[in-house]
């Protein structure tokens, strides 16, 4: 068995934890919806749109802090090295974003086609992420997965190697860093062709191509912390 | 051949020097005790070992080959540390089946043998067992393991004596049946005293013993007598202990004169008091 291999299988020893927990959640919503909407037959069916595709991607921001501050030392502890345990877990973060994608592709097909789980609801085909063609469509569902894996396991191995006042010091230097963003752009009145730029864009563009750059940002500097972590 | 190998080993963190220079060499398929005060930098040295810390300088090489980020290395060597933090929601069984993935030399039946020793509840989550079945499950885990290298870090906090001597017995029958290297380092001298074979004793991140336990047991003596009876037969032997009451004087020596000892009691000193003795020099009066 290769080394990333035996990191994989131990990494997903929980398989709850690495991989089900959003989807449980979406099944939740999904009743839930149902049931609300099955007695409230007042609420038109333009206004039955939730939040249950949002509920889905955060049930999994618990997942990379729970692999690399606790799995990771016990992992370390059965000699396994760093470089192993990073490789299996950017798999799973591949794999994780691929079963979102094509999941929650199959799922929205699977609203439209039982209008909005019988009671005419929009949990997934949501206005602002519904593409015509299933490969955009998997794009746009797939890689905001992977983009906020790759953030929860950057944060993360910022408080892995520098603990709680490492993790403060990291939320006040983006904190600080939006805000002179939004100063220079206020200042240079750039604002508003910025908004444009995005606005103008393709969906696609906006949801699956551009946010490939958070995925490189924090995926860098996750690696680079991980490599020099000490257990 | 050697199992470890250190030269010259410096590790400096922040302001602090944790090793000044270390240099050890530890045999193939024998019982290590690694010992000294806390602080003492042994658990500095078993996490640069296994490639969970980085030196700041030195040699380091463990089966011939420096350990850090080295899976041919470190898929041979199992650190089981006190302070061992296990993943939240993690039973028992899937803490061993982690170990038996990591493991090559992995014996399940010896862990479900030492599951029952201990009298583990192999399906209670990790974080609800006591700190003393905490502990027991690192020594199944590294025990079990057979890894090649086997190092363990205080292993039994929490401990009851008769679950520290299963560990003990354990450790020896098993040892005898498939010799490895064991690294062992402790506190409790006097309980390991007939299990280790060599000794490594360090003090304020320096090696002050390096030698085999047989020759320290025989070593070092304790004299005590008349005053001048005493003086006379530890002359020019710088004594490592010195007390006196009255005309009553008690001496430690590190080795035993040559010459004969008359008027004075020779007593061989435990490993305990030899290693307490030794790390508490400036108590020496």
């Amino acid at each position: 068995m290769s080394p990333t291999e035996k990191a994989l299988r131990i990494q997903t020893l929980k398989l709850r934890q690495t991989f089900a927990l959003p989807w449980f959640s979406l099944m939740i919503a999904i009743l839930m919806v149902a049931a609300i909407f099955g007695v409230a037959h007042q609420v038109p069916y333009d206004k039955r749109v939730t939040g249950a595709l949002t509920a889905f991607y955060l049930s999994g921001i618990g997942m990379q802090p729970w692999l690399i501050n606790q799995v990771f030392p016990f992992a370390m502890a059965l000699s396994v090295t760093r470089g192993a345990f990073i490789r299996a877990t950017a798999a799973i973060i591949f794999v994780e974003a691929v079963v979102a994608g094509a999941g929650l592709t199959v799922l929205s097909r699977l609203e439209t086609a039982t209008h909005g789980w019988f009671v005419h609801t929009r949990l997934l085909n949501l206005p602002h992420v519904h593409q015509d063609n299933v490969f955009s469509q998997f794009l746009v569902y797939g890689v905001p997965m992977a983009v906020l894996s790759t953030t929860m396991a950057c944060v993360a191995a910022v408080f892995r190697a520098f603990g709680q006042i490492g993790l403060w010091v990291f939320a006040v230097a983006t904190a600080v860093l939006a805000a002179l963003t939004i100063i220079v752009l206020t200042l240079t009145h750039a604002g508003g062709s910025v908004v444009h730029f995005f606005g103008s864009q393709p969906m696609l563009a906006d949801f699956a191509l551009y946010p490939l750059a958070l995925v490189a940002l924090f995926g860098t500097g996750w690696v680079l912390l991980m490599k020099r972590a000490r257990v | 051949m050697s199992a470890v190998l250190v030269k010259d080993l410096t590790m400096r963190y922040r302001g602090h020097t944790a090793l000044h220079g270390v240099g050890l060499e530890l045999r193939e398929n024998t019982i290590h005790g690694l010992l000294g005060r806390n602080g003492a930098g042994k658990t500095t040295l078993m996490r640069i070992l296994t490639g969970q810390e980085f030196e700041s300088s030195g040699q380091v090489e463990v089966f011939g080959d420096a350990p850090r980020e080295n899976d041919a290395v470190l898929r041979r060597v199992c650190f089981i540390r006190e302070s061992l933090k296990y993943p939240s929601y993690f039973k028992l069984r899937e803490a061993l089946a982690a170990a038996r993935i990591a493991c090559d030399s992995w014996d399940a039946d010896f862990a479900a043998r030492l599951v029952r020793d201990f009298d583990l509840p192999a399906n209670r989550q990790l974080k609800k067992l006591s700190r003393g079945q905490l502990s027991a499950v690192g020594i199944v885990i590294g025990l079990a393991s057979r890894a090649p290298l086997t190092l363990f870090d205080e292993p039994y906090l929490g401990l009851d004596a008769v679950a520290r001597q299963i560990f003990y017995d354990r450790l020896l029958a098993d040892f005898a049946e498939h010799p490895r290297t064991i690294v062992l380092s402790t506190h409790l001298i006097d309980e390991v005293a007939d299990l280790i074979e060599h000794v490594v004793l360090m003090d304020g991140g320096k090696v002050l013993i390096d030698a085999d336990a047989d020759d320290l047991r025989g070593r070092a003596v304790s004299v005590s007598g008349p005053a001048d009876a005493v003086a006379a037969y530890a002359d020019g032997a710088a004594p490592l202990h010195r007390s006196q009451l009255g005309g009553h004087l008690r001496v430690v020596l590190t080795q035993r004169p040559e010459r004969p000892a008359a008027g004075v009691t020779v007593e061989p000193l435990s490993l305990q008091e030899l290693i307490v003795m030794t790390t508490n020099r400036g108590d020496r009066t």
